[in-house]
């Protein structure tokens, strides 16, 4: 009996841990979030804040896929710098946008590898991550320090 | 008339050192490139149309000791159109371009309108190379609607009719200026065989302000003969140039166009594109030889 109930109580332990774990916070702002980010205010005045339509232009993502988004790009051409930062509008959208995300970020690879040599080493360093229907791809040389303050904002 | 543009085409070979492209126009299953040129017609009421030649004339003066022309080559200064004029336009480039494409994406969203509803089709270290490689995880072919295709695929996915392209910079260092034209050539080819009534607008590629590979008379001579060879394709090939727009008294870029002086020497700033823009609205294809290649 004690052990039964000791089973029962660790599994249900497990269920929560794991559903904390996996679980990102409710009502998570991300353009409130986009803007606490640790940029250097001359980064940001480089970089285009994305709309809707260019998340199918730059990534092939569709507006129904998305709930809500914050996106910027560096405007210079050359410069490796893009945040994009989805909530999307369940677990197979979130999919879909990790996978195009992640597309993305080949593609920036393959291009500064051979040409810009210290760009491609930023981006090597860089990944997407997805907590539940929260999709972030963070590309900077910053990368760690606004990733860290990224997932404390989702917390 | 005649002797003035021999001189220039024997200046033009004795500066660059080098063969032009080696081969004649290329004949397709098309109507564009047979390399003749068109007759002057009239319309009717006795008046001259315009005439291919007078668009792409084959003779030019290169400025004695720099790198630059006289006067520019290819399509000459007209009015300046409306930005619808660029709805159906597509520009294709390289890391160059790809900064026009994000300061007319920064500028539509502060108000714009610029170049109309135009598309690109831009990716860093990008040319007519790898643009006739095929599509791989580790190639180099822009995303269309997020998706990496070829580019005669992608112009017929968004049904684009004006063709513009600026590649030179990543092909002249790795090929040559000949085989860099045979390959222009084959990419014309192939978005031609898919897009039949695509109009093509052949940019000059742009100097450099500083050293590099390629040098500006590297990029220079490229011009010249990417330029003869457009001239040689025909009507529905048109070169539009540029570069002449961002070159100093000795053919190198504006030094205040210039975005990474201290580096590669060869993107542009905002006042680049700027000047670049301005080209591109005041030197376009009269509506009647829009009318004709349809």
């Amino acid at each position: 009996m004690k052990k039964t109930a000791a089973a029962l109580l660790m599994a249900l332990l497990l269920i929560l841990l794991a559903a904390c774990g996996s679980a990102p916070a409710k009502n998570v702002d991300l353009p409130a979030l986009m803007a606490k980010l640790p940029l250097a205010q001359e980064d940001r005045d480089e970089m285009m804040e994305l709309d809707a339509a260019d998340l199918m232009t730059y990534y092939g993502i569709a507006e129904a896929d998305v709930k809500q988004f914050a996106a910027l790009m560096h405007t210079s051409g050359i410069d490796c710098d893009e945040i994009v930062l989805i909530e999307a509008a369940d677990s197979a959208a979130a999919g879909r946008v990790k996978t195009a995300l992640e597309a993305r970020l080949e593609i920036k690879k393959n291009e500064m590898r051979d040409y810009l040599p210290d760009e491609y080493a930023v981006i090597a360093k860089c990944g997407v991550r997805q907590d539940g229907t929260l999709v972030a791809m963070i590309v900077s040389p910053d990368e760690k320090e606004i990733s860290g303050a990224y997932q404390e904002g989702i917390r | 008339m005649k002797n003035r543009w021999l001189a220039a085409v024997l200046a033009a070979v004795l500066l660059c050192s080098a063969p032009a492209y080696a081969e004649g126009p290329e004949e397709t299953d098309g109507g564009h490139f047979t390399g003749e040129v068109l007759p002057d017609e009239t319309d009717g009421t006795g008046d001259p149309k315009i005439s291919y030649d007078q668009l792409m004339p084959r003779d030019y003066v290169i400025v004695k000791d720099a790198l630059t022309t006289e006067e520019p080559l290819g399509l000459p200064a007209g009015g300046r159109v409306d930005d619808s004029y660029f709805d159906d336009a597509v520009f294709i480039g390289d890391s160059v371009s790809e900064k026009l494409n994000m300061y007319v994406a920064k500028v539509r969203k502060t108000g714009g309108p610029v170049l109309g509803k135009a598309n690109f089709l831009t990716a860093v270290s990008f040319g007519s190379r790898n643009a006739l490689k095929p599509v791989s995880s580790g190639s180099l072919h822009p995303a269309y609607n997020g998706k990496k295709m070829l580019l005669e695929d992608a112009i017929a996915a968004m049904g684009a009719k004006k063709i513009y392209i600026m590649f030179g910079m990543n092909d002249v260092q790795v090929s040559g200026i000949e085989k860099s034209l045979e390959n222009m050539k084959e990419l014309l080819r192939r978005i031609h065989k898919k897009n039949p009534d695509a109009i093509f607008f052949i940019e000059s590629a742009t100097p450099r302000c500083g050293s590099g590979n390629p040098t500006t008379k590297d990029l220079f001579c490229y011009d010249l003969a990417l330029y003869e060879m457009c001239a040689e394709l025909g009507e529905g090939v048109y070169f539009v140039d540029v570069a002449y727009a961002l070159r100093d008294a000795k053919g190198d870029l504006y030094k205040d166009c210039c975005a990474d002086t201290g580096s590669m020497a060869l993107h542009l700033n905002e006042k680049g594109c700027k000047v670049w823009l301005e080209y591109l609205y005041t030197h376009t294809l009269p509506e009647e030889m829009l009318q004709r290649s349809k």
